[in-house]
C-alpha cells in the first residue's frame, strides 16, 4: 500500500514551511495508517474468532464421525428394506451412542459400563457393514461395577484398527480385548494394515495422538501405552488405573 | 435391458441396489461385488452398460476403477459423502447417489440412464443404416441418410445421393420403395421417391427439396396429403 506521502521525492529541501506544505500528506498518511491497522486488528479477531469455532467444531466432531455415522444409516436403511429382524436391534445400537455422545460424554467421567457399551455398539454396527469381510475377534472380560473413566478414551483406538484394517480384498484380521483387574483396565487392539486409499479414509477428529494428549492430561501418572507399528500390522496397548 | 452389476465394499449398500433393481423392470442386476477386483475380472469377461459404483473403497475409488474401464459403460457413483459429487461429475456419470436414498431417487437416476441408453441406441441404429443395390454388376452399399431423392426412368431407377455421383440400377419403383424404411419415404409420384426429412417446403402440388422441384402425382397426391392433415 502506498500512502500519498511517499510520492513526494526523498530530498526536498527543509524550508521553515515544510510542515505547513506537508501537513496535508501526513495527515492522509496517517489515515491511511490507521485504517489499515483497524482492519488488521479486525482481521486477527476474526481470525481467533474462527480458529475457537473450529476447535470446538473438531470436538464435535470427533465424537461421532459423520461418516460412520451415515454409513450405519445406510446398513440400518438396508435392513429396514429387506424386513431384518437385526433391523430394530441396530437402530437401539445407534441411539444408544448418540444418546452416550450427547448426554454422558460431556460430563469429566463416566461409568465404566457406559464406556465399554458405546464401543460394543460400535463393533456391532461395523460387523453389519462389514460382515464376513474381516476376521473379528472381540472379547470383553470386565466387572465394571463402580468404575469410572473419562469418556471416548477408548473409541479412538478401536476407530483407528476399523479405519487402517478393514478391505474385503485382503486379510483384515481386527483383533480387540477390553480387560479389567482389580483397578486396572487394558485395552489391546490390533489390526493388519491393508491397502487404503487414503482420500477415502473416514475422517475422525479425534485420532491416536489427541487421545494420547488427552491422556497425559487425564491420567498423568496412571496409564501405559505402548504401541506396535510393522510394515505388516499395528497394535496398541493401553494400560489404566481407574478411580 | 440394461444389463447392470453393482460394486460396494460394504454389503448393505449392495443389498439395497438389489432390492431396489428388482422393482426396475428395464434393469437386469447380474452379480454384486464387494471386492473391486473381482468386478473388474468380471467386467473384461462379460461387459454391462450399466455400473453402480460406490466411490469410497479401500482398493480402490469407484471413480478409478471407471476410468480403468475400457468399455463403453454408463455409470452411476453411490457414496456417503457428499464431497466427491464435483469429481463424480468430472468423468461424465450418469448420476450421484448420496447414501441413504430413497427408491423414488434410485428410480430418478435408472430413468436418466434408460434415456441415455436409447438415445445412444438410436444415434447407433441411424448410423448403421444401410441398403445394398446391385449396380454395375457390383452390390453398392449406400447410407439411407445420404438419399436426396430416388428417380424412376422407365427399367431403371436412378438414385440421387448427397455429395455423390447418382446411383443408376436396373430395378422397379416398386421394388426400391420396399427396401426403404415405410415411415421415412413416400412415393408422391410414379416417378419420385423421397425422403420426408428432407422435404422443405409444399407449394402448388410441388415438393421443393434439395434445390430441385419434384412433382406430386394425381393418384399419390391423397395419400401424400393425408400425411400432414394428421
Amino acid at each position: 500500500m502506498d500512502s500519498p506521502g511517499h510520492r513526494e521525492p526523498p530530498f526536498k529541501p527543509h524550508g521553515s514551511s515544510f510542515f505547513f506544505e506537508n501537513s496535508q500528506h501526513i495527515f492522509l498518511f496517517l489515515a491511511v495508517f490507521f485504517f489499515s491497522l483497524l482492519l488488521k486488528i479486525n482481521n486477527l479477531w476474526k481470525q481467533s474468532e474462527k480458529e475457537k469455532l473450529n476447535a470446538e467444531l473438531s470436538f464435535l466432531r470427533a465424537q461421532i464421525n459423520p461418516h460412520f455415522l451415515f454409513n450405519a444409516l445406510n446398513s440400518i436403511y438396508s435392513l429396514s428394506l429387506d424386513k431384518s429382524d437385526d433391523a430394530p436391534a441396530s437402530v437401539l445400537k445407534l441411539s444408544a451412542m448418540m444418546r452416550y455422545v450427547l448426554n454422558d460424554a460431556v460430563h469429566d467421567f463416566v461409568s465404566l459400563e457406559n464406556e465399554i457399551l458405546y464401543v460394543k455398539n460400535y463393533v456391532a454396527l461395523q460387523q453389519v457393514r462389514f460382515g464376513n469381510s474381516m476376521q473379528l475377534g472381540f472379547t470383553v472380560n470386565c466387572n465394571t461395577e463402580n468404575k469410572k473413566i473419562a469418556p471416548l478414551i477408548l473409541i479412538p483406538f478401536v476407530e483407528n484398527a476399523f479405519k487402517y484394517g478393514v478391505n474385503a480384498e485382503e486379510n483384515s484380521k481386527i483383533d480387540i480385548t477390553i480387560t479389567c483387574y482389580e483397578k486396572d483396565l487394558v485395552l489391546y487392539v490390533f489390526n493388519n494394515k491393508v491397502t487404503i486409499q487414503h482420500k477415502t479414509v473416514e475422517q475422525s477428529g479425534l485420532g491416536i495422538e489427541n487421545t494420547k494428549r488427552r491422556l497425559r492430561l487425564l491420567y498423568p501418572l496412571s496409564h501405559r501405552i505402548s504401541i506396535e507399528n510393522n510394515p505388516e500390522n499395528f497394535s496398541v496397548t493401553l494400560q489404566l488405573t481407574l478411580s | 435391458m440394461i444389463r447392470a452389476i453393482a460394486i460396494d465394499d460394504e454389503l448393505p449398500a449392495l443389498k439395497i441396489i438389489e432390492n431396489f433393481c428388482g422393482k426396475i423392470d428395464f434393469i437386469d442386476l447380474i452379480k454384486v461385488f464387494n471386492k473391486p477386483t473381482e468386478a473388474l475380472k468380471h467386467l473384461r469377461k462379460f461387459p454391462v452398460e450399466l455400473l453402480f459404483a460406490d466411490i469410497n473403497m479401500p482398493s480402490i475409488t469407484g471413480i478409478d476403477l471407471y476410468k480403468s474401464i475400457t468399455q463403453k459403460t454408463m455409470v452411476i457413483f453411490t457414496t456417503a459423502y457428499p464431497e466427491y459429487a464435483v469429481e463424480g461429475f468430472n468423468v461424465n456419470a450418469i448420476d450421484y447417489l448420496l447414501k441413504p436414498f430413497s427408491f423414488e431417487r434410485f428410480e430418478q437416476a435408472v430413468n436418466r440412464a434408460h434415456e441415455y441408453y436409447n438415445y445412444q441406441h438410436q444415434k447407433q441404429e441411424s448410423s448403421s443404416r444401410f441398403i445394398f443395390i446391385r449396380a454395375d454388376y457390383r452390390l453398392t452399399k449406400i447410407n439411407i441418410a445420404d438419399i436426396l431423392f430416388i428417380e424412376g426412368l422407365d427399367d431403371y431407377i436412378k438414385i440421387h445421393l448427397q455429395d455423390q455421383k447418382p446411383i443408376v440400377t436396373r430395378m422397379t419403383m416398386k421394388a426400391m420403395l420396399e427396401k426403404l424404411p415405410a415411415k421415412e419415404f413416400i412415393r408422391v409420384h410414379r416417378s419420385f421417391i423421397i425422403p420426408l426429412i428432407r422435404i422443405e417446403n409444399v407449394s402448388n402440388k410441388m415438393i421443393s427439396l434439395a434445390g430441385e422441384e419434384i412433382p406430386i402425382g394425381i393418384s399419390y397426391e391423397a395419400a401424400f396429403f393425408k400425411l400432414f392433415s394428421g
